[in-house]
């Protein structure tokens, strides 16, 4: 169980924010250097944050350009989260969970681009190098500037599905496996034009790891984005069947987003399809967020998460219900504090403790 | 007008409750103190630099002006009004005659102070006075237009000087006066009767390059040029170039005449209630009126 409760914390890496994306009707790429959201901020991007996004703007620019060509970016995240004691009782025996209290480190990235071409080929990296191990989270080379706004990826990196939000730990993004944590190797096309955007992805669907099967997985995003409601359909189709293990899913996923003066809504709603032996099963996946800008750089949230792990059997929903403020004091600085309600079946004490998490967040 | 004079006088009031809200006062207000026009003199432009001003262009501007000063960029599909393509020499907010090029004084008040209600940010917050002249000298090599000898600025193109300006007192009298300067000079066609951009020619302007005009609601009172009387005076005279704004300045030849009409649309200001909070994004209104 700690195990889990530890792989699930190491995996909350956050990164895009596409709330913001909602507000001002743009596009992922608008802020991102990766097409797809989350990474490096394009130049618009690093504009964008520090001068909409601070309180008390301070002086100072940050210049992300080392010289020529190549630019450079981080994330650091540091948190604290408090599990609250908690209480189930099942067939009539009494279960507690201690508090408990821990500081994360549960994001530290470089990025570095190389832009050979500009406007036309770059090179792109996304390290992770702490707060354990490093490893490469994404590593790919872009060719732009196609016809119809088209791009070419390949190389190492995250698959176009759904809203990018900015926490692995989400039904939507742990559910579905398209999260900061499982990038793969393949091959990645699309086209941006207009408010209009295609994606196309073939990989190997075996999270970045070598490929053992001889399928890959397809993975389709489209999105239209105007300057207050934007929506889009994901659908991606995995075979990582082996000899001895069976196993294909196909996930397909809806996603809104609206603004209306300083109210920005985002909703999301995954269906995941396994064929699998000894039978095939299915999963649904929610996700709401809302959040109200009350002041320059202050922004109250509120999230709401629904998870069924198997459809076709009844009460067994996870809940999750998200309250808090997050706020940029000045550019490149977030301070968030939130209170995460979950619910889950009773025989799992751990995600039925509710959570207070306070997060630190730098970013360049 | 907001003033930002006010934030540190609460903090003398008595009990710890008052005091801790005029900290958050005086904290508030702090953002709004930055946004001065920074100060420097004519021989500080020797120290500014057209490879900083690139510099920090690559830094700052090229998001939504692009790396050529063209705008190309996506940005401008999605921010209205679009940014400037810089490469036309074109601007609106300037102290010389409509059709004449800027000073290099107005490009670093527009890149200091932004424009409010727009995506252009007040850099002033964050760059000091040498910087926000290196771009300024950056940005004219963008256009031929500063390179050609026809183009240059004469003494008589100068229309305002910004500091010889002496605003007279407001009064009642004054603003009556200036609201039949209003009728006068037919602002209410465009503007409306009472200021709120809803006048008769208004849905059919046209800038020149052929968009639709966005004629300026006076209620809203967040002027892109500035909410100071110097700022709209300095509008008045030089017209918006690129826009039906006209300038006024031989219209009205009167000076008592000008800064009544000034008042005149200073006083159409109206307070806003709970729905104009709810329905405006607070980072698109960076405070540029502190003087």
């Amino acid at each position: 169980m700690a195990a889990v409760a530890l792989l699930a914390v190491a995996a909350g890496r956050a990164d895009a924010e596409p709330r913001f994306a909602v507000r001002e009707g743009m596009q992922c790429s608008q802020c991102h250097v990766n097409r797809t959201g989350g990474g490096m901020r394009t130049p618009f991007g690093i504009s964008f944050a520090q001068t909409n996004l601070g309180t008390f703007r301070q002086r100072g620019l940050f210049d992300p350009h080392l010289g020529g060509s190549v630019t450079i970016g981080g994330n650091l995240r540091l948190s604290n989260r408090t599990l609250l004691p908690t209480r189930t009782e099942l067939d009539g025996v009494a279960r507690k969970r201690r508090a408990s209290n821990s500081f994360e480190s549960s994001e530290s990235n470089l990025y570095l681009l190389a832009d050979t071409i500009p406007g036309r080929l770059a090179v792109y990296v996304d390290e992770t190098v702490g707060p354990e191990a490093a490893f490469n989270r994404e590593a790919f080379v872009l060719v732009q500037g196609l016809p119809v706004d088209g791009y070419i990826k390949a190389g190492h990196f995250m698959l176009p599905f759904g809203l990018r939000i900015p926490d692995d730990n989400a039904f939507i993004r742990a559910a579905t496996g398209f999260n900061y944590a499982n990038s793969d190797l393949g091959i990645e096309m699309g086209i941006e034009h207009g408010p209009f955007a295609l994606k196309l992805a073939v990989s190997n669907g075996s999270l970045g790891s070598s490929d053992t099967n001889r399928s890959k997985q397809i993975t389709v995003h489209a999105t239209a984005v105007s300057q207050y409601v934007r929506g889009g359909l994901s659908f991606a189709w995995n075979n990582n069947s082996s000899p001895d293990f069976k196993f294909q899913s196909i996930t397909s996923g809806a996603h809104m987003g609206g603004r209306l003066g300083r109210l920005t809504l985002l909703g999301e709603l995954d269906w995941i399809h396994a064929i699998t032996d000894p039978e095939p099963y299915d999963q649904t996946a929610v996700y709401f967020e809302s959040n109200f800008e009350a002041h320059k750089g202050v922004y109250a949230r509120f999230r709401f998460e629904a998870f069924d792990p198997l459809v076709s059997l009844a009460n067994n929903e996870r809940d999750r219900f998200v309250a808090g403020v997050s706020w940029f004091p000045i550019q490149l600085f977030e301070i968030s504090a939130y209170y995460r309600l979950n619910r889950d079946i009773t025989q799992r004490i751990e995600s039925n403790a509710d959570e207070i998490v306070v997060e630190a967040h730098a970013f360049l | 007008m907001r003033s930002c004079s006010d934030g540190a006088g609460a903090v003398r009031a008595r009990g710890p409750v008052m005091a801790l809200a005029g900290v958050l006062v005086a904290a508030a207000m702090a953002s709004c103190v930055r946004a001065r026009l920074p100060k420097y003199q004519a021989s500080d432009w020797g120290r500014a630099s057209v490879a900083e001003g690139r510099r920090l262009f690559r830094a700052a501007c090229i998001g939504c002006h692009g790396e050529d000063g063209r705008a190309k960029v996506p940005a401008a599909r999605v921010y209205f009004p679009r940014p400037r393509d810089l490469t036309k020499g074109e601007y609106r907010f300037r102290t010389t005659a409509s059709g004449v090029i800027p000073q290099r004084d107005d490009l670093v008040r527009t890149i200091a102070m932004g424009l409010p209600g727009t995506a252009m940010p007040a850099w002033g917050e964050q760059l000091d006075a040498q910087q926000l002249m290196s771009l300024a000298l950056y940005v004219e090599t963008l256009s031929p237009r500063f390179q050609d000898e026809d183009e240059a600025i004469e003494d008589d193109d100068i229309l305002v000087h910004p500091g010889r300006l002496h605003p007279p007192l407001s009064s009642t009298a004054l603003i009556a006066r200036g609201r039949d300067v209003y009728g006068r000079m037919k602002c209410a066609d465009c503007h409306g009767a009472h200021g709120r951009g809803d006048g008769p020619s208004s849905k059919t302007t046209r800038n020149q390059d052929g968009t639709k005009s966005d004629v300026f609601d006076f209620t809203y009172g967040e002027f892109k040029g500035g909410n100071r009387a110097v700022d709209i005076y300095r509008t008045f005279m030089t017209g918006l170039d690129g826009t039906p704004m006209p300038s006024y300045a031989d219209s009205i030849p009167d000076k008592t005449d000008r800064w009544a009409l000034v008042y005149y649309v200073m006083s159409l200001r109206r307070p806003r209630g709970v729905w104009f909070y709810l329905s405006q994004r607070p980072s698109w209104r960076d405070p540029a009126d502190c003087d």
